[in-house]
């Protein structure tokens, strides 16, 4: 008789898991494009609304200037302005401004990780998990 | 069962005999019982040249491609063959077998 090497076996609980890793790694993907989108946000003077980016790079940059902002408050700097650039241009803003802006990332941001994790938990994850429907 | 054929031109021979899940090939006795439906076993998991890409169970029924030989003047039959469903035990029908 042939022997037959059974450890080569792709069982159907074993397809099933590497599609199910796939799908995750999907809605991953899709959690980042939508994460790196950016926001909208109106500063309410003459600065007026700003497009601001949140790619991997830009939020880098978010770091350093969370840092900065950070630092003088922690000395109760409040009138100072640190020089960011958004998607719409330079603009300064003061470091109580950033933790608004930080804010409104939240109110951004949150919502598509909530939505990401909603996904990985469903027993069937649907087909298509770039589907607006899924997003907020 | 479906056995789709993969026609090939060389000079040997293919017999093909068949008892439940379990294939003679040229004399060598190949059993398929333990391949679970919905499984995959890849071709390179068995110790024979005739089976080729992947053997399959789909909704019970094994899906198993053989190599089928001809000559350089087979039938349009022998060179784009049909797969042979649901062969009954016994020995396979192979087309241009004589």
């Amino acid at each position: 008789m042939a022997p037959i090497d059974l450890s080569k076996l792709v069982t159907a609980e074993m397809k099933a898991q590497q599609t199910r890793q796939a799908q995750v790694a999907a809605i991953v993907i899709e959690r980042e494009r939508r994460l790196a989108a950016g926001f909208a946000y109106n500063f309410g003077d003459s600065r007026g609304a700003h497009r601001i980016a949140t790619t991997d790079q830009d939020m880098r940059g978010w770091d350093e200037v969370t840092k900065i902002a950070n630092a003088m408050i922690a000395l109760g700097d409040q009138a100072s302005t640190i020089e960011i650039v958004t998607e719409t241009g330079p603009v300064r803003v003061t470091a109580m401004e950033w933790q608004r802006i930080l804010i409104a990332a939240a109110a951004f941001r949150q919502p598509i990780w909530s939505a990401s994790f909603a996904l990985q938990a469903m027993a069937q994850i649907p087909a298509d998990v770039t589907d607006d429907i899924y997003w907020p | 069962m479906i056995i789709h054929l993969v026609p090939q031109l060389r000079s040997d021979v293919l017999s093909v005999t068949k008892s439940g899940d379990v294939l003679t090939i040229n004399g060598v006795v190949i059993d398929f019982g333990a391949v679970p439906d919905g499984a995959d076993l890849p071709s390179s998991a068995i110790d024979t040249e005739w089976i080729v890409g992947v053997v399959r169970r789909v909704g019970g029924v094994l899906h198993i491609s053989l190599i089928l030989p001809h000559g350089p003047d087979a039938g349009a039959s022998v060179r784009f063959p049909d797969d042979i469903v649901d062969p009954p035990d016994g020995p396979v029908a192979l087309p241009g077998a004589a």
